[in-house]
């Protein structure tokens, strides 16, 4: 009992503040200033879910948000598997310095391409668009993509690709019939990792996108911030909305969650 | 034979290092060349050398968010990695309900930085100004107008976030201790603290490493929450290094000042993180 104190007191620190927004949603602003906390006699309402998708592109926004998540993905998994192939059947000091370069990349914080990316992106012509967003996402999350799968792919045993080799598989066959399917849980794992960052990502968005077609959905709820100031109650109705994917999500895959966003930090 | 091999691994590789160097590298180094120009976004600028460098180490409001963000991520990072720590002990000695309170501690790593930011705004503005009027308090009233509580604010707002991401970095490295180590501790009469203090603590020094750089590059490169939870208030105040150089760039448009400011905090991430790593890794016992 002793022990199990502090996390309870902590466990319910983190499940307060959740509940919070929750009921925030569904309560008016009067009521929210009334009682930041509770729950109002007249008991609670979606009517602001059915204001804010009345009101605002919401559909839309979650629409860009799941098509720019779910390419972002798949891309960055894909070439980040075939990267991750490549160095690890180089195997040489070539095989090395392409994965040191993959390092590097993962070492530079977002301000310091901010600017030139920026106006890359504006030259190629792809600024408010999910293609420029999706392109650039890729890139980004490629290197920690990499780190991940190289780490996974060194640990699959050697005989089995060799024995495949004398089967007579070229390197497309082993790469698709041997070494993907053998390194599906480090990739699930990397897809999660990689689904919440892009899900979540601001920066990008906010400096690409200013027509409200290609709007994604943190980009919106700044935008709500900014429009519904004090509205407390239709700014969390948005932040459910944006949150809920990944937490349905998490409940039923939360292995896999917890492994994959975890799995970058543990090979250092 | 092994010629054709190696060349076709690099079918595998090309179309990636081509967008990486595209999106990452060339950028990179465009960047620190522009830093040395005097670009604007519109007109490619002239070179003006060291200009911008010397500019940015008189400027006082950069001077001002670096120092608030080291303070920040000193005490970020010492209190993430004590609650972390402190939760992944607990959790992994055996008790009942300890799967269900790892998948609650880690909730908040789901939930964007910018979200995280309306709730605990909403918290600290609203919530807090209740109980302290309820509770007769003034000071609870004021939450994040000052910039003593924006710091704090802050800090909460990343423990609170972070600590259950540490804990199951720490968890994995504390499940992954050799049991017959601690039965023999446990033999030789070493108490609990003796135990952490003398078998756990020297043991699981990798996952310090680990999670000590983890918390520094997260809240170094701190943005989403800062933008949401205080937005730089009051006064600039509050306002971090990564903020900072995009308010440079992107609102007053000074493309290459920015340029010359972000490669500066670069060097600082890369050289504080090398050099917190080196530390680390002298600590490491081998097993």
């Amino acid at each position: 009992m002793l022990r199990r104190f502090p996390v309870i007191v902590y466990a319910l620190l983190i499940i307060i503040p959740l509940i919070v927004v929750v009921l925030t949603s569904m309560k008016t602003i009067q009521q929210t200033f009334q009682n930041p906390l509770g729950v109002p006699e007249e008991g609670l309402q979606f009517e602001n879910y059915v204001t804010l998708f009345e009101e605002s592109n919401m559909a839309g926004y979650f629409m860009n948000s799941v098509i720019v998540t779910l390419f972002s993905v798949f891309f960055t998994l894909l070439f980040s598997a075939m990267i991750a192939f490549g160095i690890t059947m180089l195997n040489n000091r070539l095989g090395s310095v392409i994965f040191a370069i993959f390092l590097l990349g993962m070492m530079v914080p977002a301000q310091v391409s901010m600017v030139p990316l920026y106006s890359l992106v504006l030259d190629l012509g792809l600024t408010n668009s999910l293609l420029g967003l999706i392109l650039v996402n890729i890139s980004v999350t490629l290197p920690i993509a990499v780190f991940i799968l190289t780490g996974f792919m060194k640990t699959l045993p050697k005989e089995l690709i060799e024995a495949a080799v004398i089967d007579g598989a070229g390197n497309w066959k082993v790469f698709a019939r041997v070494v993907v399917p053998l390194s599906l849980p480090s990739m699930s794992a990397a897809a999660i990792f990689l689904s919440v960052i892009h899900w979540n990502d601001l920066l990008y968005p906010l400096l690409f996108v200013t027509d409200d077609t290609y709007v994604t959905l943190p980009l919106a709820l700044l935008q709500f911030q900014g429009q519904y100031s004090t509205n407390y109650p239709m700014l969390f109705t948005g932040v459910i909305i944006a949150s809920l994917p990944m937490v349905i999500a998490y409940v039923f895959l939360q292995r896999f969650f917890v492994a994959g966003i975890t799995a970058g930090a543990m090979k250092g | 034979m092994m010629r054709t091999r190696d060349l076709s691994y690099w079918l595998f590789l090309a179309p990636v290092l081509l967008a990486l160097t595209l999106v990452v590298i060339v950028p990179m180094l465009l960047g620190v060349y522009y830093s040395f120009t005097s670009w604007n976004g519109i007109v490619t600028g002239s070179f003006v050398g060291l200009e911008n460098y010397i500019a940015l180490f008189k400027d006082e409001r950069f001077l001002a968010s670096l120092w608030f963000t080291t303070k920040f991520s000193i005490v970020s990072v010492i209190l993430i990695n004590i609650i972390g720590l402190s939760l992944a002990l607990i959790v992994t000695s055996k008790i009942k309900t300890s799967n269900l309170l790892r998948t609650t501690f880690f909730m908040p790593n789901l939930i964007g930085g910018l979200i995280l930011g309306f709730i605990w705004q909403f918290i600290f503005v609203k919530v807090f100004a209740s109980v302290g009027q309820m509770i007769g308090s003034e000071s609870m009233q004021t939450w994040l107008a000052t910039t003593e509580t924006g710091f704090w604010g802050l800090v909460i707002l990343m423990s609170w976030q972070l600590a259950g991401y540490i804990m199951v970095i720490y968890i994995a490295y504390l499940e992954g201790l050799p049991k017959e180590v601690m039965e023999a501790a446990q033999l030789d009469c070493m108490n609990a603290f003796q135990r952490f203090r003398f078998i756990v603590f020297p043991l699981v020094a990798p996952a310090f490493t680990v999670s000590m750089f983890l918390t520094l590059s997260n809240t170094f490169k701190l943005y989403d929450q800062n933008l949401s939870l205080t937005a730089g208030g009051p006064y600039n105040s509050t306002e971090m290094v990564a903020m900072e150089i995009f308010k440079t760039a992107f609102m007053q448009n000074e493309f290459a000042y920015a340029q010359a400011k972000a490669v500066i905090f670069f060097a600082i991430v890369a050289v504080v993180a090398l050099f917190q790593v080196y530390l680390n890794k002298r600590r490491e016992v081998e097993m």
